[in-house]
């Protein structure tokens, strides 16, 4: 890099010399040859004090500000861990399932969606819990299935039986007056369990409906209440068949 | 062992999914970068922030690294271009910048004959005056002389990174040394 002859030579420092010199990136022998002509030239000393001045500056400024300075934790996608394979069937259920995590966590979606969810869960609630079976109901509320037992006949009075042909005749009335009643009846029946708010069935009415092994309904029994407006005057198929086996006996 | 490996083997293996790769590189430039990046913008939170976008922006634009270049000089490029992005930005949100064509900043430290400050406050003062007279230079001059002083780099490595002659590199050194020798005549300097 340097001319052999330098030191017999007036030459003055080259700029790249010069800036070599100033940093010590020079090998000791061309050193030893630069500090020899500084020694003898002005201008490259002074060329060389004005570039040690800033020099020095920048030298001050790094150690004062930088080098003390704790290097910042660098952080990125590299560092991220690998996401583990899974197989088709799970990356599929898992892909929904994130899909609908994303989804809740947007703000607008989740403010409208958990109410619903929430008013959703609440009815089902209510429904599993007020409204009875409808198949165990029909057995113990259906009102032709209950049973009246057969009034018996005061005390004193007379049991007159009655002719056949009257008999048939009373019977046929009877069915015809039962099919109107039973008409009326189903009619109150479906008025009251409509008006009604339901309710829950009470233990005893449990007991008194069903037998042990029956399964209990929840389903809402007519009340009696339900049908005081209406007076049964149908004579019952029942009270004649006893009256005409009462007959018999006799 | 990945610290045997040279730079750009790593980033074969990193361009290979192997994120451990581009981690050791980041451990291994890290420094340097955030050194480059201080000397360029003279803030510690904008080169720490320059520093990161360095490394993600190289990580995102790992399979455009050809290897035509040298993996140091491809990470100096990409933080040069970071630090100019954020001094740009500054200027757009007309923040207080580095950057001083006209020397008015410089002009505002100059003290006055009457006004006497302790000895602490004039250091401050005159770092932060070469602290913007580095920041008024030239990009290409800026760079070599703070790939000199904060990155610690021969002449050899900065020609290397640069892709730049050694000539070329000491003779920008010198005029950035002569450049910011006029700027701080404008103001009293000692050297302690």
């Amino acid at each position: 890099m340097f001319d052999q002859d330098f030191k017999k030579s007036s030459r003055c420092f080259s700029e790249e010399e010069l800036v070599s010199y100033l940093y010590n990136e020079i090998d000791d022998s061309e050193r030893t040859l630069l500090d020899d002509h500084l020694g003898d030239c002005i201008t490259c000393t002074d060329e060389f004090a004005g570039l040690s001045e800033p020099r020095f500056s920048v030298y001050r400024w790094q150690k004062t500000e930088f080098a003390d300075l704790a290097t910042p934790v660098i952080f990125g996608p590299w560092e991220e861990a690998p996401v583990p394979e899974v197989n088709a069937v799970e990356s599929s259920s898992a892909s929904w399932i994130h899909a609908l995590l994303a989804a809740f966590r947007r703000p607008a979606f989740a403010f409208t969606a958990v109410p619903i969810v929430i008013l959703i869960s609440f009815t089902v609630g209510l429904y599993v819990k007020y409204v009875p079976n409808a198949k165990d109901d029909v057995a113990t509320t259906n009102p032709e299935t209950v049973v009246q037992a057969p009034s018996e006949p005061a005390a004193g009075s007379t049991i007159v039986p009655l002719p056949r042909v009257e008999k048939k005749r009373m019977v046929e009335t009877h069915l015809a007056a039962n099919e109107n009643t039973k008409a009326k009846n189903s009619t109150q029946y479906a008025k009251a369990v409509k008006s009604s708010a339901p309710r829950q069935l009470m233990k005893n009415e449990v007991a008194s409906t069903n037998t042990p092994n029956k399964p209990v309904s929840y389903r809402r029994a007519p009340r009696l209440s339900d049908f005081e407006e209406e007076e049964d005057n149908s004579v019952r198929l029942a009270d004649l068949l006893a009256e005409s086996d009462r007959d018999r006996d006799k | 062992m990945l610290t045997n490996l040279t730079d750009e083997q790593l980033v074969d293996l990193a361009v290979s999914d192997n994120s451990e790769a581009f981690g050791e590189i980041v451990k291994r430039w890290e420094r340097k970068i955030f050194a480059l990046c201080f000397g360029m913008l003279g803030r510690e939170d904008e080169a720490g922030d320059a520093a990161q976008e360095t490394f993600i922006a190289a990580y995102r634009n790992l399979s455009n690294f050809r290897g035509e270049a040298k993996v140091s000089s491809w990470l100096h490029r990409i933080a040069v271009n970071q630090c100019l992005t954020v001094k740009r930005r500054k200027k757009t949100r007309s923040e207080e910048f580095l950057d001083d064509e006209d020397g008015s900043a410089e002009n505002a430290f100059v003290a006055s004959p009457l006004y006497m400050p302790s000895v602490e406050t004039e250091k401050a003062e005159r770092l932060v005056i070469i602290r913007q007279a580095v920041g008024s230079l030239p990009v290409d001059l800026r760079q070599v002389i703070v790939m000199k002083e904060f990155e610690e780099m021969t002449f050899q490595e900065i020609s290397e990174t640069l892709d730049l002659p050694l000539s070329t590199v000491k003779s920008r050194l010198y005029t950035a040394l002569k450049q910011l020798r006029m700027k701080l005549e404008r103001v009293p300097l000692e050297i302690a």
